[in-house]
C-alpha cells in the first residue's frame, strides 16, 4: 500500500492507496507512530484509493484509534468506496469511527471543533 | 494469493460486487488459518482450492493447525474496540453457506460458498445462508 502524508492546519492528511490488510495495517501503525513522535495527534485518512480492506485492516485502524484517543487527538476518514463503507457498517464500526464523505468535510469539522 | 484470486477471477468474468466480496471471504479465511490455525509456523501449510459451477463460487481453505474447531466454536462477537475477531462474521455475512470442519491432522477446513449476483439486480446481500461446524 502506497502512503502519502501531507499536513494542512496541524492535521496529517494521509492518502491511502492500494490495499489495507494485515500487512499495509502494520506499515500504517509504525507511520502513525512515528508520526506521534513528531507531536502530531490529529489525523484524517482518506481512503478513496483503497481498493480492498478486510478484518486486519479494520483491526489496524481501531488500533490507530485507541492510540489517537490515548494521545488526546482525533481521527477522521472520508472518501470511501460503497464496499468499504458496507463493511464498516456490518462490523458496527460505522458507529466507532467519524467519518465523513469528503476530505473536505472532514477538515471543515477541525476548524469548527477549533472555534467552540 | 491474492495476485491467484485475481488472475482466476478475471478467467471466469467474475463481476462486482461478487468479486470484492470472494476476494474478501477468502482472504479472511486465510488469514485466520495463518494467525489462528497455524500460528504463523513457517512449517506449516495452507491450502486454498477454489472453483465455479454453475454461478457459484467455492473456496475451501485447509490449515495444519491444532484445535481450531474449539477456538471457532467458542467465538464470541467482536469488542467493538476489539482488534481483531471479525473475520468469521465478515464470512458468515457474505457467504450464502460457511462450514467449518476438522481434518484428519486435527486443522480446520473452511468451505466457502457465494453465489455470483447479477450485475442489474446486484443488491447488498442479507446475512449469510447459515453456518455450520462439523467434527470428523
Amino acid at each position: 500500500m502506497e502512503l502519502k502524508t501531507t499536513e494542512k492546519a496541524g492535521i496529517c492528511i494521509m492518502i491511502l492507496n492500494g490495499r489495507l490488510d494485515l500487512a499495509s495495517g502494520t506499515e500504517l501503525k509504525d507511520e502513525i507512530k512515528k508520526l506521534f513522535g513528531e507531536n502530531k495527534s490529529m489525523f484524517h485518512l482518506n481512503l478513496n484509493d483503497v481498493e480492498f480492506i478486510n478484518s486486519s485492516g479494520l483491526g489496524s485502524l481501531v488500533s490507530i484509534m485507541k492510540e489517537v484517543r490515548l494521545h488526546k487527538g482525533r481521527l477522521t476518514l472520508s472518501n470511501m468506496a460503497s464496499y468499504v463503507k458496507e463493511i464498516f457498517e456490518i462490523t458496527q464500526l460505522s458507529h466507532i469511527f467519524e467519518i465523513f464523505d469528503t476530505e473536505e468535510d472532514a477538515l471543515k469539522s477541525y476548524q469548527s471543533a477549533a472555534t467552540h | 494469493m491474492m495476485v491467484d484470486l485475481c488472475r482466476f477471477l478475471d478467467q471466469n468474468n467474475v463481476e462486482q460486487p461478487t468479486r470484492q466480496r470472494f476476494l474478501l471471504i477468502v482472504s479472511e479465511a486465510f488469514t485466520n488459518a495463518l494467525i489462528h490455525g497455524n500460528e504463523i509456523n513457517p512449517d506449516k501449510r495452507i491450502k486454498v482450492h477454489i472453483h465455479i459451477n454453475s454461478g457459484t463460487l467455492f473456496a475451501d481453505i485447509i490449515d495444519e493447525g491444532l484445535g481450531g474447531l474449539n477456538r471457532i466454536r467458542n467465538k464470541r462477537s467482536a469488542d467493538p474496540l476489539a482488534e481483531s475477531g471479525r473475520g468469521i462474521d465478515l464470512m458468515i455475512h457474505y457467504c450464502d453457506k460457511v462450514q467449518f470442519k476438522e481434518t484428519r491432522n486435527n486443522g480446520v477446513k473452511v468451505k466457502l460458498r457465494i453465489r455470483q449476483e447479477d450485475k442489474v439486480s446486484a443488491q447488498i446481500a442479507k446475512g449469510g445462508g447459515g453456518y455450520g461446524i462439523e467434527d470428523n
